[in-house]
C-alpha cells in the first residue's frame, strides 16, 4: 500500500479559492519540474489519500481503491498518466469539468482533482462494481431478474436525464460504465467522452460510444447528433440484461450496421428521410424485415418491450427522450418493485450472499 | 418586456449561427488582443518592483530594443495573428478563448500584475483549453508550443513543458470550470453579434411592417366590402320601412323574418309600426355620414336584393377586429346603427395603425438607431461582477507573479532551454 502524497500542485473542488490565496509559500513551482521526492510535504493538506488495490486499468487511466485519511471514507482514484507531447488530455478536461456540474443520485460522485505535472488523478466516490461485472456474477447466466431490470433502468433513465437536461451527452453508455453499489444503487460513471451540447462552437466526432451500443445515426456517420445516441446505448443495455448478451456484438461498424438491421429492418429513405444524405449510407444494404423484438426476448413484458421498442427506433428523431421514458406506464409499479427488492436484498444479506471478494471495476 | 427579452436572444443566436461560419478577420484579432491584455496588468520590463501606481499596459506592448538583453517581444496583437495563422484556428475556436479571458479576469485580484509576456501566456493557454474542449479532435501541446513561434521575433516563443505549464496553470486558476453556455457566448461575443444581430432585426422589421402593411390593406378591403353590405342593408331596410308607412304591419314582418336569424332587430320591429319613430330612425342613421365619407367617394348605392343580406356576417368579423384595435367595442351587432359605430372606430384606427407602420417611418427610425449602436459596439464589455477575496490580494498577485516567473526559456531568450 502506498501513500499519495499531496503534491505541490493541486486543486480543492471544495474551495478552490482557499489554494489561490493559500499562504503556502510556493503554491505553484515557477518552474517545470521532475518529480518530487516521495518522502517530502507530509502533510496537513486538505485531502489525502492512502491507495489501496488496484481496482481495473483502461486506455487512459489506472483506478485504484483509496481511503481519506482524515475521514475513513472509501473512494475510488482514477489516475490519469499524462503524456508530456499532449498535455492535459480533453478527456479529462470535460470529464472534470462535466462532472462538477453533474451532482446527482444517479451519476458517480466527483470529490477532488489532483493536479502534479506527470500525473491526474480524479478521487470519486467508491462503488462497488459495474454493471458488466454484477451481471457475470449476481445474474442467472448474466440474466437479471425482471425486478432489476426495472430499478436499474429507472436509475439509468434518471441520470440521463439529469445529463440530457444540463446539455450534456455520455456518449459511452454501456454496462462497463454504470456502478452498482451494495444498497442497488446504480450510477453514471466514465464521462471521458461526454460533452456538452447545444453552442453552435462544438465540433463532433462519429467516433463515440463503444460499438456495440452505438446508435446506427453514428454508425451512419451523422455528425449532427444528439440525446437521442444515448437512448439507443440505454436500449441495447436493457435488452442485455434480459438475455445476459449484447445485444447487437458487431465485429466492424458494417457488421454492427448490419446486425441491427437484421433486427430492426433496414431502413430507407421511405422510414427515414435523409437517411441517403449520410456519409456511410449505402443503398446496396442488405435489405431485412423488421422482426419482432419480443421473439429474442422472452423475458420481457408487453410494457417493457413497448419501451424497448421506443428506445430502439432507428431513426433518431422517433427515439423515446429520457424524460417521456420514465413517464412510461412501464415504471408505474416501480414502488412495489422496489419495495419487493430491498426484502430481498435484506434476506440476501441475512444470508450472506452478497459478501466475498468484490471484483474490480474500472469504469470511473 | 418578456417578449422581447425572448426575441432578443432569438436574434442572439441566430447571430451566433452567422458568426461562427465567418473568417478571422483583424477586427477580431484586435478585440481578442485588447480583451487579452485587460486579464492582468503587465510591468513592460521583468521586474521584481511592485509599482502601485502602474497603469494599465496598452494592448500593444511595444518590443523591447532598449537594454536589458531580452530578446523583442512580439506585441500581443502580432502574437495572436501569427498563432492563428500557423494553428489555421477557426473563429469558433478562437473567440470562445474569450469566455476564458473574461472568466479569468473575473477570478484574478484587481492588484495582480503579470509580466511582460504574461498575457501571451494568459491568450495561448486560454486558446489550447478552449480547442480542447470544444472539439472532439484538437493539436496536442507539443503543436501549440510551435505554432507560438513568431516571425521576426527570433528568440520569441515557448517551449513544451511552459505550454503545459501554462495550461495547468489555467485549469487551476478557472478550477476546471471550461464550461462554454449558451450565455457565455452572446455575453463575450456581444460586440459582434451586435451588428448581425441589428440587421437581422432591421430586415425582420422590415419584413413585419411589409406584411402588416398587407394585412392592413387586407383588413381596409373586408371594411370596404362590410360597408357596401352595411349600406346595402341600410337601404333595404330604409325601404321596408318607407314600404311599411303605405303597407301592412304583416308584409313589414315577413320580410324581416327573411333576415338571417342572428342579425336580431327588436328596435326596428318595436318602433316600425309607428311612423313618428320611423322618422327619428331615418334622422339618427349615420348612413349619410358614410355615404359623404372622403374615403369612400362616388359609392353607387345598389338597390338590396336578398343576395347582400348574408354580408352582415361580416359585422361579426370586424366587430371583433375593432375590438381588437380600441377598447371601445360596439356594444350589440347587428343593428344598422352599432355596425356604423363600430365602422367609424375601424376607420380611425386604419388610419392611425398606417401612418405609425408605414414602412418609411420604420426605416428611418432603424437606420438611426444603427448608426447610434454602431458607435458603441466595440466599447469594453462589462465583465460579470468579481468574485474575489479581497483579504487574499497579496497572495493572488504572489501568485500571478510566479505564473510570469516561469518565463524560463524565453527569459532567456532560447527556446527549449533545459530546466533544471
Amino acid at each position: 500500500m502506498e501513500r499519495l502524497r499531496d503534491p505541490a500542485v493541486h486543486s480543492s473542488l471544495v474551495s478552490p479559492k482557499n489554494f489561490l490565496f493559500s499562504s503556502n509559500p510556493n503554491p505553484v513551482s515557477s518552474r517545470v519540474r521532475s518529480s518530487l521526492p516521495r518522502t517530502m510535504d507530509k502533510s496537513q493538506q486538505p485531502s489525502s489519500f492512502q491507495q489501496l488495490e488496484k481496482l481495473g486499468e483502461g486506455t487512459y487511466a489506472t483506478v485504484f481503491k483509496g481511503r481519506n485519511r482524515q475521514t475513513g471514507e472509501m473512494v475510488a482514484l482514477k489516475e490519469i498518466h499524462l503524456d508530456s507531447e499532449e498535455g492535459t488530455p480533453s478527456t479529462a478536461i470535460r470529464e472534470i469539468s462535466l462532472m462538477k456540474e453533474l451532482k446527482h443520485e444517479s451519476i458517480v460522485s466527483l470529490y477532488d482533482v489532483i493536479h502534479t505535472e506527470n500525473k491526474l488523478m480524479l478521487v470519486f466516490e467508491f462503488m462497488d462494481r459495474d454493471l458488466k461485472r454484477y451481471m457475470d456474477t449476481r445474474g442467472d447466466r448474466g440474466q437479471l431478474d425482471p425486478a432489476t431490470i426495472k430499478s436499474f433502468m429507472h436509475q439509468l433513465m434518471k441520470g440521463i436525464e439529469f445529463c440530457h437536461e444540463n446539455r450534456v451527452l455520455h456518449r459511452d453508455l454501456k454496462p462497463q460504465n454504470l456502478l452498482i453499489n451494495k444498497k442497488g444503487q446504480l450510477k453514471l460513471g466514465d464521462f471521458g467522452l461526454a460533452r456538452a451540447f447545444g453552442i453552435p462552437v462544438n465540433t463532433f466526432s462519429n467516433e463515440v460510444v463503444t460499438l456495440w451500443y452505438r446508435a446506427p445515426d453514428v454508425l451512419l456517420g451523422s455528425r449532427t447528433y444528439n440525446t437521442s445516441i444515448d437512448i439507443w446505448s440505454a436500449g441495447c443495455i436493457m435488452a442485455e440484461m434480459y438475455t445476459g448478451r449484447p445485444l447487437f456484438p458487431g465485429t466492424t461498424n458494417e457488421d454492427q450496421l448490419l446486425k441491427i438491421f437484421r433486427l430492426m429492418g433496414t431502413p430507407s429513405e421511405r422510414s427515414w428521410p435523409g437517411i441517403s444524405q449520410l456519409p456511410e449510407y449505402k443503398p446496396t444494404f442488405h435489405v431485412y424485415a423488421t422482426q419482432d423484438l419480443g421473439l429474442i426476448l422472452p423475458q420481457i413484458d408487453p410494457l417493457g418491450l413497448d419501451l424497448l421498442n421506443r428506445m430502439l427506433q432507428l431513426r433518431p428523431e422517433m427515439r423515446i427522450s429520457a424524460a417521456d421514458a420514465l413517464q412510461h406506464p412501464w415504471f408505474h409499479d416501480l414502488p412495489q418493485v422496489q419495495a419487493q427488492l430491498q426484502q430481498q436484498q435484506q434476506q440476501q444479506q441475512m444470508a450472506g450472499a452478497y459478501g466475498g471478494i468484490v471484483p474490480p471495476q474500472s469504469a470511473y | 418586456m418578456d417578449q422581447t427579452t425572448m426575441q432578443s436572444s432569438t436574434f442572439n443566436r441566430a447571430a451566433l449561427d452567422e458568426f461562427v461560419t465567418q473568417r478571422v478577420s483583424r477586427e477580431m484579432v484586435t478585440h481578442l488582443a485588447r480583451q487579452a491584455a485587460r486579464v492582468i496588468r503587465c510591468e513592460a520590463h521583468v521586474t521584481n518592483t511592485v509599482n502601485q501606481n502602474g497603469q494599465p499596459t496598452p494592448p500593444s506592448t511595444p518590443p523591447m530594443e532598449d537594454s536589458d538583453s531580452l530578446p523583442p517581444l512580439p506585441t500581443i496583437e502580432s502574437f495572436i495573428a501569427s498563432l492563428v495563422a500557423r494553428s489555421q484556428v477557426q473563429v469558433p475556436t478562437l473567440m470562445s478563448s474569450l469566455v476564458y479571458l473574461g472568466r479569468l479576469q473575473a477570478r484574478l485580484p484587481p492588484v495582480a500584475k503579470g509580466m511582460r509576456c504574461t498575457v501571451h501566456r494568459i491568450f495561448l493557454a486560454s486558446l489550447i483549453l478552449a480547442a480542447k474542449n470544444l472539439n472532439d479532435s484538437s493539436p496536442k501541446n507539443k503543436h501549440w508550443a510551435r505554432y507560438t513561434a513568431v516571425k521576426g521575433y527570433e528568440g520569441f516563443g515557448f517551449s513544451l513543458p511552459e505550454v503545459n505549464l501554462m495550461e495547468r496553470q489555467l485549469l487551476f486558476l478557472l478550477d476546471w470550470e471550461t464550461r462554454v453556455t449558451e450565455e457565455d457566448l452572446f455575453i463575450h461575443l456581444e460586440p459582434f453579434l451586435a451588428p448581425i444581430r441589428q440587421r437581422m432585426q432591421l430586415q425582420h422589421r422590415e419584413k413585419m411592417a411589409q406584411e402588416e402593411q398587407q394585412r392592413k390593406q387586407q383588413q381596409h378591403r373586408e371594411w370596404r366590402r362590410l360597408h357596401v353590405s352595411a349600406d346595402l342593408l341600410a337601404s333595404r331596410l330604409r325601404r321596408q320601412k318607407l314600404e311599411a308607412r303605405g303597407e301592412s304591419r304583416r308584409v313589414v314582418d315577413t320580410s324581416l323574418r327573411r333576415l338571417p336569424s342572428h342579425v336580431s332587430c327588436p328596435n326596428i320591429q318595436k318602433q316600425n309600426n309607428s311612423p313618428q319613430f320611423v322618422a327619428e330612425n331615418d334622422r339618427f342613421t349615420p348612413y349619410n355620414r358614410h355615404r359623404t365619407s372622403p374615403h369612400r367617394p362616388g359609392r353607387s348605392i345598389s338597390p338590396p336584393s336578398i343576395r347582400d343580406v348574408p354580408g352582415l356576417s361580416h359585422a361579426e368579423t370586424f366587430n371583433s377586429l375593432c375590438s381588437r384595435s380600441s377598447s371601445v367595442a360596439p356594444s350589440s351587432r347587428g343593428t344598422p346603427a352599432s355596425m356604423s359605430t363600430c365602422s367609424s372606430h375601424g376607420n380611425d384606427d386604419v388610419m392611425v395603425s398606417d401612418s405609425n407602420t408605414s414602412p418609411s417611418a420604420s426605416l428611418t427610425q432603424s437606420y438611426v438607431n444603427v448608426g447610434f449602436e454602431s458607435k458603441q459596439q466595440f466599447e469594453p464589455i462589462r465583465q460579470p461582477s468579481k468574485k474575489i477575496k479581497i483579504g487574499g490580494h497579496h497572495h493572488g498577485s504572489g501568485f500571478v507573479a510566479r505564473f510570469i516567473a516561469s518565463t524560463g526559456s524565453y527569459m532567456g531568450g532560447r527556446i527549449g532551454r533545459p530546466h533544471s
